[in-house]
């Protein structure tokens, strides 16, 4: 009995040690949103937080009822260290609150510590236990991380939010979404290439004025070039993540005139064979759309012209694709759609041989490109009411 | 320190059941006077001179006639007894011994309708106490009983706790007879069976037990019974106090035996092989044994079509566990688990919780609190300015308390949402509230580990709660397959063949054969 009676208050003992352990009050949390990552002198990291300042809220007056995330606002502080944890911990001096990072939005990385390497500050992300893993990771074309993160957000109080809400919005078709989770899948696979999205401050303090367009091409963890924004369109279509894009093609009726197609879907089937110990590649995409805008007042719903804009807007496709394999290919060096692991699952044997070699052997292989394009509807109307006058061009 | 508590529960429960405890006093029959004097003498001892006790002598006090003014239908009186009296007096006054009986009053008393003879006197003055009026014959140690009451009632009117929106809304009212009526109309069945004894020393409460037999559990039958007759204590003024003698388990915070105003759930109960327990002198009638998903089925599911049963049925469970567990969960994601908050209501509860000086337990503790005294504080008011209660309560925590921070906008919302869905099982009142503190308390210990701790120490408890010998938690656990057609859903009435059967089986031989098994 008595060594019940102990058990007991052992177990009840051990609960009570450890006490409200863990227990936040979430006023003394700063919730990072946006970390940016810059040199800094002597090989140091300079990191920008951006974190949520809620204002406070209580005391107002009545006509307060408008959306409290209308009143938050955040705040940007930076810090240097050697590493990331190390500049994570040394902004204690100058921020009140202890940084909670498990509602991190976006990671902004300037180029010239994407040129570092990738993988020499990506340990922090992997190894913290709060770290959210569905942060957006997007490269600065040209300035520092710190510029975007302090730059004046007027869409959306919160910066962070303003630059992923453009990120997540893929009907751009021009912007890459790539998400912490998959950059750590990418980078355990050397011979592959990795793509994230760019922001471009073009030197303005505006966050209107940045655009989020465009790939950033790494190699080997190393930032390599840039796709434009074309090349990205192709590298979308050809890796299966475009949602819609807006193909702008030539008038088949009228000359001079250009028609706007919109694509509502695609899928994308890649092929790699060895042959002869050379690999032989392929793209073949089938996709699908809309007609959504027209200069000039021809019906484009004829047969002939609808074949027309069908075959050009696969021209178009095609002509993306091909620029960004060249580039992939020549410039950068980085085989982005992932062909060799097409090649290790069905050809492991041949493959092996060949593995060491691989970035030669990518750089001269032969890419075939098929593109198969099918216009389903033209709007609500097959052609306009009235007749446009012709362009003074 | 658990084992003397233990021992002392044991022996406050062993004397409580204990017969000699409150001993009643012996029956012993006292006989009736002889002469008309001496009982005129013994019953104004009795009543002590109360101005509302009546002796209406016929015929020099050859009979006398004992009543309680208020009591009796003093109109019916009037004709079927007085009336052919004061002939039938002088008959016994004239005639010689052998009329002068009682028994020759019941010849004469035609136009009544039941009639007994008592030869106790101790009965005599416990019927004229109910309402009779007794009849004493001059040389005779027989009264004749003649029960004609009629005292002020209050109406048949709509119970007003349990409102439906379609069914019948009549309710039971104080008076036993009216309520035993009332379920008469519902069951026309020989079988069921009112079996009816006073508890209670001073009160002398008539309770009654109600069961259809044959269908009830015989030994359930046996055992409320006993019960009851163990009942040892001065009142029962009402079923709540029989509720605590006779249930299993006396220190639960779950009710123990379910409680209806209206003959249709009860009646429902009795078809299902419950025993009904009609307590006079309370519209509440309770019903055993019990079972927790009771409390989450009403009678009026029967009435509305299937589907909207069922949907019905599961916003009550759904309020159940949003009345229990909804503070908790907001204290354990808002205080541990921030990161499972998505990112927009984060920053709305973090600029809400900027200018709130309490942390979040406290604040739920005290919403709760207020929420609970405006409750209450409803109840008792007095109908004229029940009006200002309301708006008062809700301008002070709602409106007031926000703007002026000592709140936060998030913690009231959910309070509020909280209490009101507490409404709809407004029965479990007691253990909702019970459960709702405790579990805030274990969220801000350790957060969602904490509610998942203390709902299994919730669920072993109401697991090893029984009625009467019926597990708590049937027909959830043990499973009762074929019951489940009416647990969590109603399928429709065409399509329930058979009898619920939790209620009636017999428990102890399925023990038996699960340990033989093993």
């Amino acid at each position: 009995m008595i060594k019940k009676m102990i058990c007991v208050l052992l177990i009840f003992m051990t609960l009570l040690l450890e006490g409200c352990w863990n227990n936040r009050d979430i006023t003394d949390l700063g919730i990072v949103t946006a970390l940016g990552i810059d040199k800094a002198a002597d090989g140091n990291i300079e990191i920008t937080f951006q974190i949520i300042s809620p204002s406070s809220h209580g005391g107002s007056q009545s006509g307060s009822t408008s959306s409290q995330i209308g009143s938050s606002s955040t705040i940007e502080i930076s810090s240097e260290g050697a590493d990331i944890f190390d500049a994570a911990r040394n902004i204690i001096p100058k921020l009140s609150k202890k940084a909670y990072y498990s509602q991190i939005q976006l990671l902004v990385i300037s180029n010239e510590m994407a040129e570092e390497g990738l993988d020499k500050m990506w340990d922090f992300f992997e190894r913290d236990h709060e770290v959210s893993r569905l942060f957006r990771v997007i490269v600065v074309k040209s300035g520092t991380a710190k510029s975007v993160l302090e730059a004046t957000a007027l869409a959306n109080p919160i910066g962070a939010v303003e630059i992923s809400d453009s990120i997540d919005n893929q009907a751009f078709g021009k912007s890459v979404k790539i998400q912490a989770f998959k950059v750590s899948e990418l980078l355990s696979e050397p011979l592959t290439g990795l793509v994230t999205g760019v922001i471009d401050p073009g030197g303005s303090n505006k966050l209107t004025d940045m655009k989020v367009e465009g790939g950033a091409v790494f190699k080997n963890a190393k930032l390599a070039g840039f796709l434009d924004n074309d090349e990205t369109r192709g590298y979308l279509f050809a890796s299966d993540q475009i949602q819609s894009t807006i193909l702008t093609i030539a008038n088949p009726a009228e000359q001079g005139n250009l028609v706007s197609i919109e694509v509502a879907g695609s899928s994308s089937d890649l092929t790699a064979e060895l042959i002869n110990g050379k690999p032989k590649l392929g793209v073949e995409i089938t996709a699908y759309g809309n007609i959504g805008d027209e200069q000039g007042s021809a019906d484009l719903t004829e047969l002939d012209d609808v074949k027309k804009l069908e075959s050009e807007s696969e021209a178009l496709i095609s002509k993306n694709i091909r620029d960004m394999l060249n580039t992939s290919q020549k410039t950068l060096d980085s085989d982005i759609l992932n062909f060799n692991d097409l090649l290790y699952k069905h050809n492991y044997q041949d493959f092996e041989k060949i593995k060491g070699d691989w970035n030669k052997f990518y750089r001269d292989a032969d890419i075939s490109i098929h593109v198969q394009f099918t216009i389903k509807r033209s709007g609500i109307i097959t052609k306009p009411a009235y007749e446009q006058s012709p362009s003074s061009q | 320190m658990l084992g003397d508590f233990k021992r002392f529960y044991r022996a406050m429960r062993l004397k409580a059941a204990d017969g000699n405890m409150n001993a009643e006093e012996p029956k012993v029959p006292v006989p009736i006077p002889q002469t008309s004097a001496e009982i005129k003498t013994a019953l104004e001892n009795t009543f002590n001179g109360s101005f509302d006790f009546k002796i209406r002598s016929f015929e020099d006090d050859t009979v006398l006639m004992a009543y309680i003014d208020g009591l009796v239908d003093k109109l019916l009186i009037a004709e079927t007894i007085v009336q052919p009296m004061m002939q039938a007096a002088k008959e016994i006054k004239i005639g010689g011994q052998e009329k002068k009986k009682a028994v020759y009053l019941k010849t004469k008393l035609a136009a009544i309708c039941e009639m007994t003879e008592f030869s106790d006197f101790n009965e005599c003055v416990v019927s004229i106490l109910s309402g009779s009026t007794m009849i004493f014959v001059d040389g005779d140690v027989t009264a004749l009983n003649i029960s004609q009451q009629k005292f002020e009632k209050r109406a048949i009117m709509e119970p007003a706790t349990e409102t439906v929106s379609r069914g019948s809304r009549e309710g039971f009212t104080e008076s036993l007879q009216i309520n035993t009526t009332l379920l008469r109309r519902i069951i026309k069945d020989g079988n069921l069976v009112f079996e009816v004894r006073p508890i209670g020393r001073i009160t002398k409460t008539n309770v009654s037990i109600c069961y259809l037999k044959g269908l009830a559990n015989q030994e359930i039958v046996d055992e409320v019974r006993k019960r009851l007759r163990n009942i040892k204590t001065d009142a029962i003024l009402e079923s709540g106090y029989l509720e605590e003698y006779i249930v299993d388990s006396p220190l639960s915070i779950f009710p123990m035996a379910f409680n209806s105003e209206r003959p249709e759930s009860v009646a429902g109960g009795i078809l299902d092989g419950r025993v009904a327990i009609l307590c006079d002198g309370t519209p509440n009638v309770m019903t055993v044994p019990n079972l927790f998903v009771d409390y989450l089925q009403y009678a009026e599911d029967y009435n509305n079509r299937w589907v909207f049963s069922i949907i019905i049925r599961a916003v009550r469970f759904f309020a159940f566990f949003l009345s229990t567990m909804a503070p908790a969960y907001y204290i354990a994601l808002l205080c541990f688990h921030q990161d499972v908050i998505p990112f927009k209501l984060l920053v709305t509860l973090a600029a809400s919780r900027q200018s709130v000086p309490l942390s979040p337990l406290i604040e739920m503790l005290v919403l709760t609190l207020l929420f609970e005294i405006i409750k209450e504080s409803g109840l008792r008011i007095s109908r004229s300015i029940g009006q200002a209660v309301s708006i008062v309560g809700g301008l002070i925590v709602g409106e007031a308390a926000v703007q002026a921070g000592i709140f936060s906008a998030p913690a009231v919302v959910i309070i509020g949402a909280t209490s009101l869905s507490a409404f709809i099982i407004s029965k479990l009142d007691a253990p909702v509230i019970i459960m709702r503190v405790s579990l805030m308390i274990a969220a801000n210990i350790l957060g969602i580990l904490g509610i998942v701790l203390l709902t299994i120490f919730f669920l072993i408890y109401m697991c090893s709660l029984k009625s009467f010998g019926v597990p708590y938690l049937s027909p959830i656990t043990p499973l009762c397959g074929k019951d489940m057609k009416d647990t969590y859903i109603r399928i429709p009435l065409w399509a329930m063949f058979e009898r619920p059967e939790t209620v009636t089986r017999r428990y102890g031989e399925k023990d038996l054969r699960n340990k033989r098994n093993d």
